[in-house]
């Protein structure tokens, strides 16, 4: 037997060496930890943190990478978190094995419990991690403030990377967590406006603006007849660890209501609570330093100046006609500085933000609240709004042909030119841009429809599609026909061949004709070019089926 | 919709992705476009000489990795540029010792390439631009039986085998395998001798 010693001796070794590569975990302490965590929580967008899915998950409480520096894998990783209060320890992730040399990356969307929005101050807190493995443990934390559930935060981008305006509210998509049509106490508020102000509306079931426009005028009517007046909060400027940004008090809309008073932004907030519980589209239009709300209907814009309720020591009330017609100029105003590619000036589109799962935070039901929304809504019966207001606003605002009347207007586009508002009758509407005319109601208008040629600053398609009106651009041409070969040479990089011949002037405008062959066919069109400060500019009109002829004479009359 | 002049041939935003994974699971990503003058135009306006701006961009957009080594080129006169930079993570281990990659997509149209390399285009839309994004994922030489299959959420997954021992593990585990074949040799020839 002792000779077989030595070949004992080296089978158990080698066994041992294998069992130990491959059945023992590395140690715990090989693993390298690095952790990324955001400075600050907005409690009303809790529910934003802890969805991976919202904004395409980059509002995470942190991630960790977790690299094996040592020579044998760890095996049965668990991470886990806590934040003391706020929530319990909770499984992050398991990992079977991380092997030498790997890295895993461990992000926490924390799962915070309704009732952080009770928390009304600001507070540090402490985020406790847990590492776990079969080889050992071991524990990391870092700091963090939770803010008040009234508190927003502009941005969250270190200092140092602070480039532009859109930088220093990088936040803005989160407003739409403060907007909160599913609060009890806002949908109570929207029933007593539909019932005692409107006495009935139609606005999220039918086609027609002018419904839409009268219940933008009714809870403009609603906030005027209970007194509500402009108030402002605290919005000021503060460091949080890397990041410096303005942090605003913003008073949700149960609180507007029942305080009986509002900032721009708790205004246009409420209005957007509203709206939105009432089945439409709202929109916030942001502005330096001012904000106001409106809707989207059909494509369209319209706007409201929701503050014009200012209060008596602020130079008194304005009706909800005036309120709808200084919205609706600021919302012309809002476009062209779009259009000018001002960054400054944005919309919160609600239902696109809540497409990307940003949403609202829950809230309870409240008697008290209630109670004061049922008292408020006593003095409405008065001050009930006409059945037909909003028919009057919207054909006082799309009536005229003027640049500064307001009208229905496309979506800001910075990319794009022009503006549509009212036309010459009820059944034509204006283009107001590097080139006028009025084109008929129904057409729909879209701005740069083709990113391909940036000369295409405007289309409108008939209602058959088969009708088409477009306007262009062509900075630095000298005339016409530069501008003419500007576009033709964009589309034939598109695979499109453009022919065209002059066909004579009229007035102020040069005009061609020509076909232009693709893969979709044969298409003849007109085309008119006038000169403009920096260039070209024209519209050219075509039919794919060859009529509308009676609609492009119409529009071609109006053409200035 | 509609183009006269233009009969309408919407023409998209074209970005190249490429995730090469090294044997850790980590992997070197190249991001690249072309575009034509005016998209030119409006990025040089947009990001001027701060690309540092594209790093921020790309963080966001992959938050489920950590981004490093970040690295820019641009060749002006063809109107492109290219950002490499290496992301840690991108493959894990499951519970079955399988290798995973999340493609985060469902139902994609996932072409194959060669052995390891795999190719799947989507397209999206962002301020009124289609982009179409080509992404190119190439697995390490070491990987083997690479299949398309489907996490509990429903979304396309990649998984696949490879050895991931370091070479002191694998100096153990093949020292291991000596000493014992060593030891049954041994015995064997003294068994021979007796």
């Amino acid at each position: 037997m002792k000779k077989y010693a030595l070949s004992l001796v080296l089978i158990v070794a080698g066994a041992a060496m294998i069992a130990y590569q491959n059945f023992f975990s590395g140690s715990i302490n090989d693993l390298e930890v690095k952790i990324v965590n955001t400075p600050l929580v907005m409690p009303a967008a809790y529910k934003v943190y802890g969805n991976p899915e919202a904004a395409s998950g980059r509002y995470y409480l942190f991630k960790m990478l977790l690299t094996n520096n040592g020579s044998r894998p760890i095996k049965n990783v668990k991470a886990s978190y806590e934040i003391p209060k706020f929530v319990e320890e909770t499984e992050l992730d398991k990992i079977s094995v991380i092997n030498p040399g790997q890295s895993i990356v461990v992000t926490c969307y924390p799962q915070f419990k309704d009732d952080i929005v009770t928390k009304t101050t600001s507070s540090k807190e402490r985020a406790k991690i847990t590492i776990a493995s079969a080889g050992g443990e071991k524990e990391e934390e870092f700091a963090f403030e939770i803010r008040g559930r009234n508190e927003f935060v502009y941005t969250c981008i270190n200092t140092d990377e602070i480039r532009s305006y859109k930088d220093m509210y990088d936040n803005d998509p989160l407003t739409a967590c403060f907007i909160t049509p599913e609060d009890p106490i806002i949908k109570y508020y929207t029933q007593q406006i539909q019932q005692k102000v409107l006495k009935g509306e139609t606005a999220s079931v039918t086609n027609d603006p002018k419904e839409a426009v009268r219940f933008l005028l009714g809870v403009y009517q609603a906030t005027n007849i209970s007194g509500m007046v402009y108030s402002g909060t605290s919005g000021v400027p503060s460091k949080l660890d890397d990041v410096q940004s303005i942090i605003q008090s913003v008073r949700l809309p149960r609180e507007v209501v029942t305080g009986n008073t509002g900032l721009c932004i708790e205004l246009s907030i409420l209005y957007a609570s509203v709206l939105m519980n009432a089945g439409l589209d709202p929109i916030i239009y942001l502005i330096p330093g001012h904000a106001y709300p409106g809707i989207k209907f059909q494509g369209q814009y319209y706007a409201i100046e929701a503050t014009a309720i200012n209060g008596d020591g602020l130079g008194g009330r304005g009706t909800a006609e005036q309120a709808f017609e200084k919205g609706m100029k600021q919302l012309n105003e809002f476009i062209k500085a779009a259009q000018m590619g001002d960054e400054r000036y944005n919309i919160i589109d609600v239902r696109e933000l809540n497409a990307q799962q940003i949403r609202p935070m829950e809230l309870k039901d409240d008697q008290f609240m209630r109670e004061k929304v049922e008292k408020i809504a006593t003095a409405w019966e008065s001050g009930a709004l006409p059945a037909n207001a909003g028919g009057t606003m919207v054909a006082a605002n799309t009536a005229g042909n003027n640049n500064d009347g307001g009208g229905s207007v496309p979506p800001p586009n910075p990319d794009g030119g022009g503006n549509s508002g009212g036309g010459g009758n009820s059944n034509m509407l204006a283009y107001n841009g590097v080139v006028s005319f009025s084109y008929p109601r129904g057409w729909q208008g879209m701005r740069s429809p083709n990113p391909g040629v940036p000369q295409l600053v405007y289309a409108f398609v008939s209602p058959d599609q088969q009708g088409y009106l477009q306007v262009y651009s062509v900075p630095g041409a000298a005339n016409g026909n530069q501008a003419m070969q500007a576009i033709q040479q964009q589309l034939y990089a598109q695979g499109q061949e453009v022919q065209f011949q002059n066909a004579g002037s009229n007035g102020n405008f040069q005009m061609f004709q020509g076909m232009t062959t693709s893969d979709y066919g044969q298409l003849p069109w007109q085309a008119y070019f006038k000169k403009t400060g920096s260039g070209m500019a024209g519209l050219v009109v075509a039919s794919q089926s060859g009529g509308h002829n009676g609609v492009f004479q119409q529009v071609l009359s109006t053409l200035r | 919709m509609c183009n006269i002049i233009t009969a309408q041939e919407i023409k998209p935003f074209k970005i190249n992705l490429e995730f090469t994974l090294d044997e850790y699971g980590n992997s070197k990503v190249i991001y690249s476009c072309k575009m034509n003058a005016s998209q030119w135009d409006n990025f040089k306006r947009s990001t001027g000489n701060n690309q540092s701006l594209l790093k921020r961009e790309i963080e966001k957009g992959l938050p489920a990795f950590f981004l490093s080594d970040f690295e820019y080129k641009e060749d002006a006169m063809d109107r492109s540029y290219s950002l490499s930079f290496n992301a840690k993570g991108v493959a894990t281990i499951n519970s079955k010792g399988k290798w995973v990659v999340d493609l985060d997509a469902k139902n994609p149209d996932v072409t194959k390439l060669s052995d390891n390399t795999y190719m799947m285009i989507t397209e999206s839309s962002a301020g009124g631009q289609l982009i179409q994004t080509t992404n190119k994922l190439v697995f390490p030489e070491s990987a083997t039986d690479i299949k398309e299959e489907k996490d509990s959420f429903g979304k396309a997954i990649f998984t696949f085998d490879m050895g991931g021992s370091s070479g002191m593990g694998k100096a153990m585990q093949y020292g291991g395998i000596g000493l014992i074949v060593a030891g049954l040799f041994l015995g064997w020839r003294k068994s021979k001798q007796a």
